[in-house]
């Protein structure tokens, strides 16, 4: 374990402070539902709690309409957890972003994921007008300008400015597959301080993604986390393998999940095999697991991985 | 004298050497002509296509001042090709020439085909003097593939052109007939990858042995030759050697070495699409026989229908070659010292198979398109068509003839074909180069004419045009914005009027199918208006009113020279105008003379349906039938239930009568 | 060129539903060579307009005009004869000729007969895409000429987002991903270092409201 100088951190949050420090990081997920309540997102934090260092709020997931991102950071931080704002391109101009920055700072969000959104066709409103103004590498060099210069994305002074730990995703199973790596390079160039990969269900494609990371030595100027997916049943592997744009899910991975007598018992011991092979991963400072529709069973996952007990400062 | 001091009319009746049914007599049609027309000529005929026919023809042309011709008695494509291209050397256009076919099956009869005759001469009479105009054209023809066949096309077109050949990436078997002769060049390590303008001015871009250069020439013929393939699957895995030949192999070989020996020819397994190899096998099995070698063949089905095969089969016969005749699978068994062949009978099914000793077997291959085809059909922009070949499968094409003016085929590059067939197309590809020897071509200007203010450069007719005859010209004089405009040229277009059909903006006009001459047929129309396709609809509308001439009589038949000149609006305006329903009437599917005008009908029809849809109007009211010019009862099957569906929908509730 | 495509003639019905005589305007410009607004076009809507109207037992009386480009006004008085005769007009050139023929024609009711769909290439007989957005600054210089603002999904302008996939775009396998066009073509002319550079956030220009272009050197005004 690393000593934490404070005046190096960035931000100051307990995700920062675990990966600042050295220990392997491991961060949770839940989505937002699609009607004005705080029910499952009260109910699955008393199952995180004290099982991750953080948790990610989707933002509008799917581009379906839900409650929003920063809204249910709130709520977490309430309950005296740490919050991980999940923020789009497709929804908001780089007006309503920076607005919605500053608010949630001063609530006291500390972590925020910037990511390009998915695309509106996909959502709920499919005939909306995707807003797009910046794109996922625009938005981390705005909030990294705003943190470290104090300008808004104008260039005008922001006197308090918002001091975020600023992350990133990417998609190590998008095409072109070269390109991902240096894309990831112009996101930590941007400012990006932790990453958090799309979810590992081809662990093959993965480790040749991270050797094109550590070659570039991309691992020693930001935390990379690497994505785990607990499927809850080997439909879903399938429905993700073919389905799901810019996902890669290995013909091994669905058939394991097939030939399983409890699929879901097999589904735990994949996803802590694949937390137990990242840890090994040179470059790999943490994991993010992401259980869409099944958070409940993240817990299980952690235990079973020996990621218990998390840190404290 | 003519009505029209311009035109001087000759007209041939060809008795067909007997061919023509009885019950029509040439001497009362002529009496009955020269009673009621004006013409300049007449004469009867033993047999037009005849050798010496040509030059007295040609004599009586000169003679008489001819400038049109009605050629009546039996006409198939190949003889009309025949007539035309004789009646365009002594420079009568390819429009003035007319046939009346008089062995129709039917209702042949002296007064039918008076009547018939009769209605053609007066349209040839009232149909007013073509424009003509001389174009420069390069003499010089360029033959791609040195083969046998190339070599063929370019002896004989050698004779009054400047030939240049090369070898295209294929075998050079044709080189050593070329060398030293005279108006011929021969060049060697050089291919074709592109192509601009249009017959008599092409531009050719070769690879020149790894340089790029180019040339020009008036006409080029493709002779790339078929590749022969030998697939020992079909002869149960045999190995060949020095008992089992491949035919293709065996054709090459110095015959002397076979005298006194046993050779046994295997066809029947191999090469079912052509008769290539029959063809070869009469021919070599003669000249073994010559050799003194004695020569089988072992067929299953002896195929003998083209022109002097069922006289080399004859002849083979007479010399003695055994042709036995085998039912089912072979068995192939060699030695060093024989080859044997197993078969059955197919008259003694039941006995044992019988055993065929020979000191050689040789067996039939099996053909493939040249593998440079596809690389050169594009840099031509010429079609391909079944099995990879050039050419259509199109009933309307002649063997010799591409999608585009101009360009050739000649021998294997458009399928396996034998000596006798290739003769007979280097006889016909040389008559088609042959009208560009002089560097001069008379052409009548009856292409599509665009008015420049209306076209957009918008090159949807250069794209719609199958024949690749539109060109985008530039001048101040072109009054639009883009001083351009699509332009038809006048040796290339063969007149479809597709383009017309498709300009957006109305500038494509064909002469004597403008949309004025074909909407003025529709002013005020019957119950029903049929688009026809002059190559189907027409003609089988012409037999089916022999059929049932009541049938006709609320119907409207508009001719246009293919279905794809059937204007959208067209349908629409018919039904403006008051008719109750439209049919398109056009060639089977890939079986459009113009490669594509059936299709773009079809989709024109989809549309109308649409566009009547849209406005609460049946789309039923419009169909297409996809007809051969033979099917006058599908005709009248169509009509009478085009006829029955108007009746069920009731009159058309759109109709705008004024 | 500008693309369009015809609106359905059921609106168009709609539009002129109180008139006795309209004016069916076609523009020999963009409209024509995309196959939807020239003289050709214009002959097929009058006469479904007719159709229409007369199965209604309510006659309409149609005229047809094409003029060379409605976006200049030069050409557009070639239809003043026509547009005091009527009673409205359907124009079926772009949204620009639309407007431009409604204002120098008022008071006469001007109605669109297209949608004007985007600014596009001519890919083959019917087929067009969309190429360019008129965003105002171009950047193909730095995306090896496919411009990522038309031509993705998401007008992003450092690189595909995770939905590329297989060339393609994450909205419909029928879009080609064009970061992925991108990296191929910087790939092929050796300037995959592009691809690195970040591209900053885009001024969208439309910042002044409607745009104007002014080139004093070229007007005719005088100081």
């Amino acid at each position: 374990m690393k000593e934490i100088k404070p005046e190096n951190l960035k931000a100051g949050s307990n995700l920062e402070k675990v990966l600042a420090s050295g220990q392997f990081a491991c961060t949770g997920e839940i989505g937002p539902l699609t009607y004005a309540t705080f029910e499952n997102i009260d109910k699955h934090a008393e199952e995180l709690r004290g099982k991750v260092d953080s948790v990610n709020f989707t933002d509008n997931q799917t581009a379906v309409v839900r409650l929003s991102s920063w809204a249910a950071s709130l709520r977490l931080l309430q309950l005296g957890m740490e919050p991980n704002l999940q923020m789009v391109c497709r929804d908001r101009n780089r007006l309503a972003m920076q607005s919605d920055f500053l608010g949630a700072y001063a609530h006291g969000i500390r972590n925020v994921l910037c990511l390009t959104g998915d695309h509106q066709a996909f959502g709920n409103h499919p005939g909306c007008k995707g807003v797009f103004d910046l794109d996922s590498v625009q938005l981390i060099h705005m909030l990294k300008t705003l943190r470290d210069d104090g300008c808004f994305e104008c260039g005008a002074e922001c006197k308090i400015p918002p001091k975020f730990f600023i992350g990133c995703a990417e998609n190590p199973f998008g095409d072109p597959f070269e390109f991902r790596a240096i894309r990831l390079e112009k996101k930590i160039e941007a400012g990006a301080d932790f990453v958090q990969t799309q979810c590992i269900l081809d662990m093959e494609r993965f480790e040749r993604f991270m050797e094109m990371v550590t070659a570039r030595g991309l691992h020693e100027r930001a935390h990379i986390c690497a994505g785990i997916m607990p499927v809850k049943s080997p439909k879903m592997a399938r429905y993700m393998q073919t389905g799901v744009p810019g996902m890669i899910v290995s013909e091994e991975f669905c058939q394991r999940l097939e030939k399983a007598e409890d699929a879901k018992a097999e589904s735990v011991n994949i996803s802590v095999e694949y937390i137990n092979h990242c840890r090994e991963m040179k470059g790999v400072a943490g994991v993010h697991v992401m259980a869409v529709a099944w958070e409940s069973i993240v817990p299980s996952v952690v235990e079973k991985a020996g990621l218990l007990p998390r840190p404290t400062f | 004298m003519g009505k029209n001091e311009n035109i001087r009319l000759g007209i041939y009746l060809c008795d067909c050497e007997g061919k023509l049914v009885q019950s029509i007599d040439l001497n009362k049609i002529k009496s009955a002509i020269q009673s009621s027309a004006d013409f300049e000529y007449i004469r009867i005929a033993d047999l037009l296509c005849g050798k010496m026919e040509k030059e007295k023809i040609a004599h009586e042309i000169e003679k008489y001042s001819l400038n049109r011709l009605l050629i009546a008695g039996c006409t198939d494509p190949f003889i009309e090709r025949q007539f035309t291209v004789l009646a365009e050397e002594n420079g009568i256009n390819r429009y003035e020439v007319e046939f009346v076919d008089l062995i129709k099956s039917g209702k042949e009869s002296t007064k039918w085909a008076v009547s018939i005759i009769s209605e053609v001469l007066l349209q040839m009479q009232e149909r007013s003097a073509i424009v003509y105009e001389d174009f420069n054209v390069l003499p010089e023809v360029l033959v791609i593939g040195c083969g046998k066949e190339g070599a063929a096309a370019a002896l004989a077109v050698s004779e009054k052109q400047p030939v240049t050949v090369i070898d295209h990436d294929s075998p050079r078997e044709g080189i050593n007939l070329l060398n030293g002769k005279r108006n011929i060049t021969v060049k060697t390590g050089v291919k074709v990858v592109g192509l601009e303008g249009f017959p008599g001015q092409f531009l050719v871009r070769f690879l020149d042995n790894g340089k790029h250069v180019k040339q020009s020439f008036g006409a080029i013929i493709v002779a790339l030759e078929a590749q022969a393939v030998f697939d020992k699957v079909k002869y149960n895995g045999v190995q060949l050697g020095e008992r089992v030949l491949r035919l293709s192999q065996f054709r090459q070989s110095d015959k002397d070495q076979y005298a006194g020996r046993k050779v046994a020819f295997v066809l029947g397994q191999a090469d079912q699409d052509s008769l290539l190899s029959y063809a070869a096998a009469l021919t070599e099995a003669i000249a073994l026989r010559e050799k003194g070698a004695e020569a089988s063949i072992l067929y299953d089905d002896m195929k003998v229908s083209a022109d002097q095969l069922e006289q080399d089969y004859e002849r083979a016969r007479a010399r003695g070659v055994n042709f036995l005749k085998y039912n089912g699978e072979l068995q192939i068994v060699t030695t060093d010292v024989a080859a044997t062949v197993r078969y059955r009978e197919p008259f003694l099914p039941q006995s044992e198979p019988i055993r065929l000793v020979s000191d050689c077997l040789v067996l039939a291959d099996d053909y493939q398109s040249n593998a440079a085809t596809e690389e050169l059909a594009a840099a031509l922009e010429v079609r391909t068509g079944p099995g990879g070949f050039f050419q259509d499968d199109n009933v309307h094409f002649l063997p010799v003839m591409s999608n585009r003016e101009g360009i050739y085929f000649v021998g294997g590059c458009h399928g396996p074909i034998h000596g006798i067939e290739l003769n007979k197309e280097v006889e016909a590809v040389k008559a088609e180069v042959g009208r560009f020897a002089s560097g001069k071509v008379r052409a009548p200007l009856l292409q599509p004419r665009v008015t420049a203010e209306q076209c957009a450069v918008c090159l949807t007719c250069y794209r719609c045009c199958p024949h690749h005859a539109i060109e985008i010209v530039h001048d101040q004089s072109l009054n639009n914005m883009y001083h351009s405009a699509a332009h038809m040229n006048a040796l290339a277009c063969r007149r479809c009027g597709t383009c017309a059909a498709e300009c957006p903006g109305k500038a494509i006009q064909l002469p004597l199918f403008s949309d004025q001459e074909i909407l003025q047929q529709v002013s005020k129309p019957p119950k029903l208006v049929a688009y026809a396709c002059e190559n189907s609809g027409a003609l089988a509308a012409e037999y089916a009113r022999s059929l049932d001439p009541r049938l006709q009589e609320n119907l409207q038949i508009v001719s246009v020279p293919c279905s794809g000149k059937i204007d959208a609006l067209y349908l629409l305006k018919a039904l403006e105008r008051g008719a109750d329903g439209v049919l398109l009437l056009v060639c089977h599917k890939e079986n459009c003379k113009y490669v594509w005008g059936n299709e773009r009908a079809d989709k024109r029809k989809e549309q109308v349906q649409r566009r009547l849809e849209e406005v609460g109007l049946e789309g039923d009211r419009v169909e297409i039938v996809h007809l051969a010019a033979n099917q006058g009862n599908q005709f009248n099957a169509s009509v009478r239930s085009m006829v029955e569906r108007i009746n069920q929908l009731g009159a058309n509730p759109g109709k705008v009568i004024k | 060129m500008i693309i369009v495509d015809n609106k359905a003639v059921e609106d168009v019905l709609q539009m002129i539903a109180p008139y006795k005589k309209v004016l069916v305007a076609g523009c020999y410009g963009c409209v024509t060579v995309c196959l939807a607004g020239g003289e050709k076009e214009v002959g097929l809507l009058a006469s479904q307009i007719r159709m229409a109207r007369q199965k209604e037992g309510n006659p309409i009386e149609v005229l047809e005009q094409t003029v060379e480009r409605q976006c200049d006004k030069e050409y557009l008085v070639k239809f003043q004869d026509n547009a005091r005769d009527v009673e409205a007009i359907v124009s079926l050139a772009c949204g620009i000729g639309i407007q431009y023929l409604a204002e120098v024609y008022e008071p006469v009711p001007v109605f669109p007969g297209v949608n004007t769909q985007f600014l596009g290439a001519n890919r083959d007989v019917g087929k067009w895409e969309e190429f360019c957005m008129a965003c105002g600054e171009c950047v193909l210089d730095k995306t090896g000429g496919i411009c990522p603002i038309a031509r993705c999904s998401k007008s992003l302008l450092n690189g595909p987002c995770g939905g590329s996939q297989f060339g393609k775009c994450e909205v419909s396998k029928d879009i080609d991903c064009a970061w992925q066009l991108i990296y191929d073509r910087l790939k092929s002319l050796g300037q995959l270092d592009k691809m690195a550079e970040y591209i900053p956030a885009k001024n969208w220009h439309r910042d002044k409201g409607p745009r104007k272009l002014v080139k004093e050197e070229l007007t005719l005004e005088r100081d």
